[in-house]
């Protein structure tokens, strides 16, 4: 009876099993068509595109699966998963697409089936931890998303710094996941359980408190700020993110972050947190400081992020640092613990994978023409690339947070959830914040429209399809700073179960 | 035509002209700039149908016409809303009527990306007329900023040496403010749903709420706005970004900074700050008040001893902001119209100065007043231009400067919330140092001795240029002789 029910249950994992029959066709592929090019791509491409379907179809839908003999189940299908699953697919969809147009090394066309079948396997782990209910279970999610991510960032065999970048993230990596499941088995030491459900019932009657119960979470953070490169955990992503791939960084700030931040929601709202609101604000079962931790975390990130990327004379380096300042930024939409926050982290993140994903593309385009990415190399850019600097342009205004972009309005409402809940401090350190990045956005513009180029630009010239794809990402970004109930309306769908 | 929508209609002229000119071929720049000219000009056309629509008898505080709404953002009760009333129309006419003028002036000396300057001119045409439109304080922060960024580029393509250095802290500093409005915005928003208990940003809404909110977190409120706009004016001692800017920008750039820009600092601490927040406006008043007076005496003194015949405009209009600011703040109606008629003054007077310093710059290629000297007879339908322009700005009965000033004087004299006659002597012997600097700079600059053997090539303005100056010399003397036009839209302020 119960091995029929488990069946039953795993197949309703419809679009896990999907993402996985697709990574080993495409090891078969690999294996048996010596990697041809069209049939790797359409494979992975239809593949993520049916997953996404089916994602879309669950997007509303609960489902408690792999119920145990206690009554609590092991995971659940809710939309807030989904909501990061759907995240982390188009990531990967579009970093495939990017990577066709990506010239740094020569030989990653030969081995794009391996590049395949490891990014999917990091989202396969984004979708474990979307869905998962017990700890074990969320850090082999994370570990899977983790591991695979170290291969990836060293992909470009040639370049010793992309060498450099994956042995750096390996040994940071390695060291946050061994913190956190310290974190996690204290926490089994305390309730003998590792089920989230089960934990927090143990917690919400009280029976626990204390030292070691704080030591717990902020061992369970420190893996997390990692994962969303926040500080104090962020010190591997400059490094990572200059000598990655660039379509994997691109992939990395925004997949990356969201399984960090799905997996700090989860924490959140099912673990340590009351189930519903209580007067707009979110209680925790125990009395612990989130308030504060959480503030302390997201102006770190944010001020440390901000006040680096000032010096940055690379790209990549400066969207690095801008991306820890983006983790404060959201960190700050859940640090107001209420309705509003939630709705504004999310909504934030669907704008955050326009932006951030559209700025790396244009980095991977330019970089294809003129052979550089830094800033001094970029003068007169936008005389002779015009499309892509001005891309670049809509998305670092977006990135910024000024109307009419998406990213306007991104922040606009994360600052209402944070007067809302009363945290008009970190309202005012989130102005000064923006006010700082201001600084370096605007130098990159400098850059691309104003300075005049020391050296002839030569050859450079536009191509279709980076001019489609470079359309497809700015275009959104301009339509949803002006128009973009349809994403708050996602964001709210995907919450349904927890907001009042 | 219908009042409904001609507002919206004021602002898609310009918006759809700029969309157009894009698709201009490259190189047909003869094209770019007749069709920018064109477009410019009929917004001028709609807004002179908005100037025949508008109901001379409603007006008051707080009295909108022509309102054209609809929802937006539902959840949050964010609307598009539009509206005018006297203030809004003098500037909006204002701003139509000085952008034509100056996209005829940058025929001279644009010459390289004229498609990207017209369309980032008629970008900043809407950007204006979207902040002196809007009635609703999200669709106003918007316009704000998207105003920004056409300015950034205007500054930082196509201006002088250091525009890059300008072009920046020009965009900071200015930004800086505007973010932290907005904080202040969403807080008084939320602070609504408190008194209201519907979160909205719709301005007439939020006139109740304002005056509700408790004064102590009322003046965080009313400073955040009030930084805001003090930058944009500039007031001492947040001035220091106007110089650079100014210096920089290109002659279109500064004449549509001084004569429209500036007016939006002023313009948002008449229709928000005071209205919003009066017990805090009340509160700070004498420190606005001896902000302004500094800045006028400062203004004044550092024209003075400027080299450069742009700086020492620059300076002059900190000085003149500065009056228009001690006008508003003095609560009194006559300094209020005189600080309406100021902010219009200041944009015909010093826009037509920075026009022709311009003009004379695009021959000599220098600003430096010790590179001229004894140019009237050989220009001298220039200097007479430059004279009268000069006077008017100096304030010369029987000019519009004259107006402005005079009744601002007598209200600050009368305000009860200053109480203090001094703000009045010191204001007024900044009058004094204006005819001082500037007499002096034209003395320098139209008559002695002729030492710059350049200066004798020179040619008088062509038809181009005396078309150019000829509308504002008229409203320039129309103001100063009969300025009741002007004053019936603004009374009841």
């Amino acid at each position: 009876m119960e091995l029929t029910q488990n069946l039953h249950d795993l197949l309703s994992l419809r679009a896990e099993l999907v993402l996985t029959a697709v990574i080993l066709l495409l090891l078969g592929i690999e294996l048996f068509s010596k990697g041809n090019k069209t049939l790797l791509r359409v494979v992975s491409l239809t593949g993520i595109g049916v997953v996404l379907i089916l994602l879309f179809g669950e997007s509303s839908t609960a489902q408690k699966l792999f119920i145990g003999s206690n009554g609590v189940p092991l995971m659940i299908i809710e939309p807030l998963g989904t909501f990061a699953k759907i995240i982390a697919s188009i990531s990967a969809l579009f970093t495939i697409l990017f990577m066709g147009i990506n010239r740094e090394d020569s030989t990653m066309v030969r081995r794009e089936g391996e590049f395949m079948v490891l990014l999917l396997c990091t989202v396969l782990g984004v979708f474990f931890l979307s869905s998962s209910y017990d700890l074990i279970l969320l850090y082999t999610g994370f570990e899977l998303l983790s591991i695979s991510s170290y291969a990836l960032a060293g992909y470009n065999k040639r370049s010793s710094q992309s060498s450099e970048a994956s042995l750096k993230y390996l040994v940071y990596g390695a060291a946050s996941s061994a913190i956190m499941i310290y974190g996690i088995s204290i926490l089994y030491g305390l309730t003998g359980t590792t089920n989230i459900f089960i934990i927090q019932a143990i917690l919400g009657s009280g029976a626990l408190s204390g030292a070691l119960l704080l030591m717990a979470i902020v061992f369970l953070l420190a893996g997390i700020a990692f994962k969303i490169s926040a500080f104090p955990f962020h010190f591997w992503t400059p490094d990572v993110y200059e000598g990655a791939p660039t379509h994997f960084t691109a992939y990395l700030s925004v997949a990356s972050k969201i399984g960090g931040f799905i997996l700090l929601l989860r924490l959140i709202l099912d673990l340590f947190f009351r189930k519903g609101f209580n007067s707009e604000i979110l209680q925790p079962v125990s009395d612990l400081p989130w308030n504060d931790i959480l503030i302390f975390i997201s102006i770190g990130s944010m001020t440390i992020g901000n006040l680096v990327a000032l010096w940055q004379k690379n790209i990549k380096r400066l969207l690095a640092y801008s991306s820890i300042a983006h983790a404060g930024y959201l960190l700050a939409g859940i640090a107001a613990l209420n309705s509003t926050g939630l709705v504004a982290v999310l909504v934030y993140f669907a704008f955050y994978l326009l932006m951030n994903m559209g700025a790396f593309l244009v980095v991977i385009l330019i970089k294809n023409e003129i052979h550089s990415e830094m800033l001094e190399d970029y003068n007169g850019i936008g005389s002779k690339l015009p499309l892509y600097a001005i891309a670049l342009s809509i998305f670092l205004v977006s990135l910024t947070g000024l109307p009419p972009t998406a990213g306007f309005i991104g922040k606009f409402y994360i600052l209402m959830a944070l007067v809302n809940a009363d945290l008009v401090l970190l309202a005012f350190f989130l102005f000064l914040n923006s006010v700082i990045s201001l600084y370096y956005y605007v130098r990159v513009m400098k850059h691309l429209f104003i300075s005049k180029p020391e050296k002839e630009l030569g050859e450079a010239k536009q191509n279709v399809y980076g001019g489609v794809l470079t359309l497809v990402l700015a275009v959104p970004t301009i339509i949803f700073g002006i128009f973009f109930t349809p994403i708050l309306r996602l964001a709210e769908a995907a919450l349904k179960f927890y907001l009042p | 035509m219908n009042s409904e929508s001609i507002l919206t209609l004021l602002i898609l002229v310009p918006l759809v002209g700029a969309l157009m000119v894009l698709f201009i071929p490259k190189g047909k720049d003869s094209v770019v700039r007749t069709a920018g000219l064109l477009i410019s000009l009929a917004a001028f056309v709609v807004s002179l149908f908005v100037l025949d629509l508008f109901d001379y008898g409603k007006i008051g505080f707080k009295e909108f016409q022509m309102v054209h709404t609809f929802p937006w953002i539902s959840d949050f009760n964010i609307f598009y809303k539009v509206g005018i009333d006297g203030l809004s129309l003098i500037l909006v006419l204002l701003t139509t009527f000085l952008t034509p003028l100056t996209l005829l002036a940058t025929w001279g000396n644009i010459k390289v990306k004229v498609k990207e300057f017209t369309f980032f001119m008629l970008m900043l045409e809407v950007g204006m007329l979207g902040v002196f439109l809007s009635l609703d304080l999200f669709l106003f922060y918007i316009f704000w900023e998207a105003m920004l960024i056409p300015m950034y580029f205007i500054i930082g393509i196509w201006g002088g040496e250091q525009r890059i250095y300008a072009s920046v802290k020009f965009f900071i500093y200015t930004m800086a403010g505007s973010l932290l409005m907005l904080v202040a915005i969403i807080w008084l928003a939320v602070e609504g749903s408190n008194v209201i208990g519907t979160f909205t940003t719709d301005l007439i809404a939020l006139y109740a709420v304002g005056p509700q909110v408790g004064l102590d977190i009322q003046k965080y409120l009313f400073l955040a706005f009030a930084l805001s706009f003090a930058i944009k004016v500039p007031l001492f001692p947040l001035h220091t970004w106007l110089p650079d800017a100014h210096v920089q920008a290109p002659t279109a750039g500064s004449v549509i900074l001084a004569g429209v820009l500036l007016k939006m600092g002023t313009y948002g601490l008449i229709r928000f700050c005071l209205p919003l927040f009066p017990q805090s406006a009340v509160y700070f008043a004498p420190m606005f008040a001896v902000l302004s007076v500094i800045g006028i005496l400062y203004g004044a003194f550092v024209a003075m001893v400027q080299k450069d015949m742009k700086k020492l405009v620059a300076y002059s209009s900190v000085a003149h902001l500065g009056f228009v600011v001690l006008g508003i703040f003095a609560f009194t109606q006559e300094a209020m119209q005189g600080a309406i008629i100021q902010m219009i003054n200041h944009g015909l007077s010093t826009g037509a100065l920075f026009l022709l310093v311009g003009f004379i710059y695009d021959r000599m290629h220098t600003r430096e007043i010790a590179d001229y000297g004894g140019i009237a007879k050989i220009v001298p339908v220039y200097s007479t231009m430059l004279l009268i322009t000069s006077l008017s700005s100096i304030g010369l009965p029987g000019l519009n400067g004259f107006i402005g000033e005079f009744l601002i004087l007598i209200g600050t004299f009368k305000s009860p919330v200053l109480n203090n006659w001094w703000y009045t002597v010191f204001a007024a012997s900044g009058v004094i140092f204006a005819a001082v600097y500037l007499l002096w700079m034209y003395q320098r600059v139209v008559f002695g001795e002729v030492k710059n053997p350049h200066v004798k090539e020179l040619t008088d303005m062509t038809g181009r240029e005396i078309a150019i100056m000829i509308p504002i010399l008229i409203f320039v003397v129309w103001i100063g002789v009969y300025p009741s036009t002007f004053l019936t839209m603004t009374e009841g302020f």
